[in-house]
């Protein structure tokens, strides 16, 4: 499926995306989770999930490669329309139960952080809107948008590791390995989702405008993720006593209330309100993808599907309670798992032999 | 029709401008608590100190001091609360004073709430007070001067540029938290009018079991701590007195296991300047550099190991003997070390370089 | 191939019979002449003219003595030594350039054939320093209000045959000449097609200033930035051109637009081409950070004053709460109040005759302010932040955008009220989709993204002359690289290099 050469985007940019749809709001609280079993070692587990998705990103360009589309595309080719949508329903389904688990999860961060009486609705509603802007000016205006949030904030907060890094005790890393091969897969999955947001890739597949030079840029950026994840996971480590990082709900935040500059204390309020800039691109690629696949399904206007998506988003996250939202969390997690590294790869195998069968038939 | 809504909704936005939609905390309107005092009051009471500045235009501000009794910290807070004319806020805490008799009992309860709080940086100072610490912050002759910043500052500085080790709520939940590390703490006491730092406070646990005082510091801050600045004084033999100035040194610890038991073997580097040299000969003589460096470092090696042995006798670990020796060996077991510590075999090696002498030799 | 300009027919309404009837139509002013040369009814010649648009130097000295004998009027036309000579029998014709200030000359007064000599009188303003762009160095000739000074002044710049003018007609009422300009090779068609169709859709009743072309034809009137560069300086034009860019010149405006123009180009002046490159840079650079000072000193304080108190270090601590101790209003409004004040006293001044202007900007900024401080009602670090912020924002040369700046602050003030160091960011955030998504004449605003390598020959910061080698890829050019050679600094001759 060929899209208006106008509105292809040049290979180099591909990075941005990518990168942008990995690095959402897990990056401020994994450490906790993966240290949870595989303690201090956990920063390994990081870096081997880093491989796995790698090779994903390998097998998702290979499956769009043969049907020349997106997923929507491949779910028509492989079984027929109407099962076929039925499934990319359920995967733009998934798309808009992340964004929304981002959402919820930057909300909480507001709220417990700068502003606790700020109902949930006002703030979403904010958000929402802002995505709005973005994602009606179409892919171009996403791709910019998470172009501009690496440049801006996020250098700026990569720098930041410096400072936590001078009061570091590297001695906490030892000794290596101290733990069995089952906990350290236990971080290797609680990576994998913070380290997921490739799968965006299924639906902007055909606005590269040349698939095969985009795939090193692909690679380059999940490369760049995992550097960072992990230089993230040991900053913490290395920062923190592993009875202490237990208790700690966000320790990238906590780490950060230790900046001081001559003009400025408390860097934690910038640093979440710079936060926003991440949280709005990131949001709004999964609502392009989702309601653009909506789109192709239905055939009706993304206007609407993006309108109605915000709408339930903002109830949602009014009415929501503790407890939802972790089964929320929890789904997503398990849906993106089983989804995307246990459904993708055997669809690539399915694709692959109906194009032997056709080829030979 | 569009453009009327348009309107609408300008106007409203015009209109709610004034408003706030979360609770203000003007600049002006709060009482900023810049320092914490607690004290024990028997029969799990707390006793209180608050300390905020008032401020006035075109004068100096002063500090205002107000005491309350309570079970907890925040409960404390809001009995204040009723007294003052603006509301307290704890966003800009500095320094938080335990004294001795709360001190013995354990600080961790208060210590939670300092923790908790997200508007509470995480680099506050913390010292134990040897004495009531509402006494200490009702000094009259800090009426005019902010007495939470000078405590602050004064440890601060004396952290950078003398004897005292860097300490403050983080690096004490770090040592508490760490397995085979006990805390410690500056004391810091209140003579006649001033406020002076003694020493340190050594704890088990949360709780304060005996000082160091300052003679002891700077062996202590060699062990612990990588140094930047700080003078002591050595008598050498033959009466002659020597004031080091020490540029830098580092501490690297090694274990051994000899028959399942941790040995430790401390190098310690010392790169110095020499200030002071005075001799009971009145003649000037030349100094005998390599003498003297070895001197020194006998006697420091000497000191280390008395207070090591102190430390061993109470059954605390301040120097974090129990973490360096589950870094460099698996299999820790920490109710095995509490056995083994009281009875483990230390050396120090302590290498002394006097690099400058000023510029007399 | 250049593109025909096309004139729709917006007299094709009326009927033939009242554009006959001319002379009466036209004799309904007052300045209208209409008048025989000779005493006797059949001798000729018949002349009408507006006085008013006539220059009478060159109708007495050029016409009136070639009058006496009686020649036909081609002979006429051959004689007089008049440049623009038409000779014509259509009556909307006639009327057209006798508006424009010539004489129409006929033989007997119902004749239907007339010759029509150019008279008009074109005294303007003489070229001078531009008004409102000045520089410390650097060529300062401005543009005037009318078409033809100012296409010599281009001319003589680009002395050049590819230097290309399409000129139109503009305004129900008006009927402003309109001027595209561009360089042929270098100028993308595209663009300029674009231009010309767009220019030649618009309908309005009258174009008094080329700003109100240009925000006809902008790609989006709903955004704050200018989408295009208005200025009144030669050599701005002049360099636009050289990369490829359009230029729209208006009569009777001493403004001309440029297109396509990204947000960077608006903190370029030109004299930062008459310092050393890296001089050049560093102002460039301060004028970058005087926007973002201009728009986040006001909001960044409302938002620290009311909500963040703990951003704030012990040192500044006293200074900051001691300056607010006895003011009244929250930070919100005060920020408000200064700010408005400050742009109440631009107005003024704008609109004051000069001498009274002068006093009252020593006292609009400094008494009033002082005074308001002393009162208490507000602070004066505040002050400082406001009169900053004002300051920073008249550091960018293109006028329209210094506006842009200023009014930029104010939705980001009650951002930030609302929701405090989210607001500012909220702002930041909405302002950057908006420019990811503004386009100038469909070409990306912000070149930023995506990243050129051309932009940083000559945009974010200036390369040497001779490292200057494309044109902006913004632009589309038909000719990439520019006839930039190669030099490199000669090697010092000293021992080392031998």
């Amino acid at each position: 499926m060929q899209m208006n050469k106008r509105h292809q985007v040049s290979p180099y940019l591909v990075f941005f995306i990518v990168y942008s749809s990995q690095v959402g709001v897990g990056i401020l609280g994994f450490q906790r989770t993966i240290a949870a079993k595989a303690g201090y070692d956990a920063w390994i587990g990081v870096i081997l999930a880093g491989c796995l998705v790698q090779l994903f990103i390998w097998i998702m360009f290979k499956l769009l490669e043969k049907a020349d589309g997106d997923i929507v595309d491949v779910h028509s080719k492989v079984f027929g329309n109407i099962i076929g949508n039925f499934f990319s329903f359920i995967i733009m389904i998934y798309y808009w139960l992340a964004s929304l688990s981002v959402l919820l999860g930057f909300i909480e961060i507001i709220q417990v952080w700068m502003f606790p009486t700020l109902p949930s609705w006002i703030l979403c509603s904010i958000i929402l809107v802002l995505v709005y802007y973005c994602v009606s000016g179409g892919f171009r205006a996403v791709v910019g948008i998470s172009f501009l949030s690496f440049i801006y904030p996020q250098i700026i907060l990569i720098v930041l590791y410096i400072f936590p890094l001078k009061a570091a005790h590297f001695s906490n890393l030892l000794p290596i390995m101290n733990h069995s091969f089952l906990d350290m897969l236990d971080a290797v999955k609680s990576s994998m989702y913070t380290l997921a947001g490739t799968e965006t890739l299924l639906m902007f597949y055909p606005f590269l405008r040349d698939p095969k030079s985009s795939k090193k840029f692909a690679h380059l950026a999940v490369l760049f993720t995992t550097l960072l994840y992990t230089l993230s996971s040991i900053v913490s480590f290395t920062y923190y006593s592993e009875r202490q990082l237990k208790e700690i709900i966000w320790p990238e935040l906590t780490l950060i209330k230790i900046i001081r500059l001559s003009y400025l204390e408390r860097f934690e309020y910038l640093y979440i309100s710079m936060y926003l800039i991440i949280v709005t691109a990131l949001i709004a690629l999964l609502l392009w993808c989702s309601t653009r696949g909506l789109k192709r399904i239905f055939k009706k206007k993304q206007k609407n599907y993006l309108i109605i998506l915000s709408l339930i988003s903002v109830v949602i996250s009014q009415l929501i309670n503790e407890q939802w939202k972790e089964a929320l969390d929890k789904y997503v997690t398990q849906m993106n798992l089983w989804i995307f590294y246990g459904y993708i790869p055997i669809l690539l195998i399915i694709l692959t032999i109906l194009r032997r069968r056709k080829q030979n038939g | 029709m569009a453009n009327r809504t348009l309107i609408g909704i300008g106007v409203t936005i015009f209109l709610l401008s004034g408003c706030s939609l979360i609770p203000t905390n003007i600049v002006n309107q709060i009482n900023m608590t810049q320092g914490v005092g607690y004290d024990w009051a028997g029969k799990k009471m707390i006793k209180g100190s608050i300390t905020y500045p008032i401020y006035k235009k075109d004068q100096p501000s002063t500090t205002e001091v107000k005491i309350s009794l309570g079970e907890t910290s925040k409960e404390i807070r809001s009995n204040i609360n009723n007294e003052s004319r603006y509301p307290l806020v704890s966003g800009q805490l500095r320094v938080a004073l335990f004294g001795k008799s709360l001190a013995k009992k354990g600080i961790t309860d208060v210590v939670d709430t300092l923790n908790r709080d997200p508007a509470i940086g995480s680099i506050i100072q913390i010292a134990v007070v040897d004495g009531d610490a509402s006494e200490l912050l009702k000094i009259e002759k800090f009426k005019t001067e902010n007495v939470s910043l000078f405590v602050q500052e004064m440890l601060d500085q004396s952290m950078k540029s003398d004897n005292l080790p860097e300490s403050n709520l983080q690096t004490y939940l770090f040592q508490y938290n760490q397995i085979g590390q006990d805390p410690y703490l500056p004391l810091i006491k209140q003579i006649e009018d001033n406020i002076k730092i003694i020493g340190l406070a050594i704890l088990k646990d949360d709780r304060y079991v005996f000082p160091i005082f300052m003679e002891d510091a700077f062996t202590f801050k060699c062990l612990v701590d990588k140094y930047i600045q700080g003078l002591q004084r050595f008598t050498l033999e033959n009466g002659e007195r020597a004031v080091l100035d020490n540029l830098h040194s580092k501490a690297h610890y090694q274990v051994k296991i000899k028959k399942g038991r941790p040995e430790f073997t401390i190098n310690l580097k010392l790169k110095t300047r020499l200030q002071e040299f005075t001799s009971p000969k009145k003649k000037r003589v030349a100094l005998d550099k390599k003498k003297i460096q070895k001197e020194i470092a006998e006697q420091l090696e000497e000191h280390s190991l008395k207070l090591i042995k102190k430390f061993q006798k109470h059954g605390v670990d301040p120097i974090g003997l129990g973490a360096k020796y589950r870094e460099q060996s698996r299999g820790f077991n920490e109710k095995k070390w509490r056995r083994f510590y009281p009875t483990a075999k230390v050396h120090v090696h302590v290498k002394v370089n006097i690099k400058q002498t000023g510029v007399v030799d | 191939m250049t593109p025909k300009a096309e004139q729709p027919d917006k007299e094709a309404g009326t009927p033939k019979s009242e554009d006959q009837n001319w002379l009466q139509r036209l004799s309904k002013s007052n300045d209208f002449v209409h008048k025989h040369t000779s005493i006797k009814e059949e001798k000729p010649f018949w002349l009408s003219y507006y006085r008013t648009l006539i220059s009478s130097d060159i109708l007495h000295q050029d016409v009136l003595p070639f009058l006496q004998e009686n020649l036909s009027l081609q002979e006429l036309k051959s004689i007089i030594p008049v440049q623009e000579i038409i000779f014509t029998k259509d009556p909307k014709e006639i009327i057209q350039n006798l508006m424009r200030g010539f004489l129409a000359l006929q033989r007997h007064e119902q004749d239907k054939e007339c010759l029509l000599i150019n008279i008009a009188n074109s005294k303007f303003r003489d070229v001078s320093v531009a008004m409102m762009e000045s520089s410390a160095i650097g060529p300062q000739v401005g543009f005037i209000e009318e078409l033809d000074t100012n296409l010599n002044l281009i001319r003589k710049r680009l002395p050049v045959p590819e230097l290309l003018v399409i000129e139109m007609k503009v305004g129900e009422l008006s009927k402003t000449n309109v001027a595209v300009i561009y360089m042929d090779g270098i100028a993308d068609p595209e663009n300029v097609n674009t231009v010309v169709q767009r220019i030649n859709d618009v309908q309005y009743d009258h174009i008094q200033d080329s700003a109100y072309l240009s925000s006809m034809i902008e790609d989006n009137t709903n955004s704050l930035f200018p989408q295009s560069i208005s200025t009144e300086r030669v050599d701005r034009v002049a360099a636009g051109l050289t990369e490829g860019k359009i230029i729209i010149a208006v009569d009777g405006s001493p403004n001309l637009v440029l297109v396509p123009v990204t947000l960077v180009e608006s903190f370029i002046a030109m004299e930062d081409y008459s310092y050393s490159w890296i001089i050049g840079n560093f102002f460039r650079l301060i004028r970058f950070g005087a926007m973002f000072i201009s728009g986040l000193a006001s909001p960044l304080y409302v938002a620290i004053m009311t909500y963040h108190y703990e951003l704030i270090p012990a040192p500044l601590l006293e200074t900051l709460v001691g300056s607010r101790v006895n003011v009244p209003f929250p930070p919100f409004l005060e920020a408000l109040m200064l700010e408005i004040m400050i742009e109440m006293v631009k107005e003024a001044g704008i609109r004051l005759p000069f001498k009274i202007g002068q006093s009252l900007g020593v006292v609009g900024g400094i008494v009033i302010g002082q005074a308001v401080v002393e009162a208490g009602l507000t602070s004066n670090v505040l002050l400082i932040l406001v009169g900053l912020g004002t300051l920073a924002s008249y550091t960018a040369p293109v006028y329209k955008f210094s506006n842009t700046v200023r009014f930029f602050k104010f939705p980001v003030i009650i951002l930030s009220q609302w929701f405090g160091l989210l607001g500012v960011f909220l702002g930041f955030q909405f302002t950057a989709i908006h420019l990811i998504r503004l386009t100038s004449l469909g070409r990306p605003y912000l070149s930023m993204y995506p990243i050129r390598s051309t932009s940083f020959q000559d945009l974010w910061f200036r390369l040497p002359f001779s490292k200057q080698k494309e044109n902006p890829t913004t632009l589309r050019p038909q000719k990439k690289r520019k006839s930039t050679g190669n030099r490199e600094n000669p090697e010092p001759a000293n021992d080392f290099y031998e």
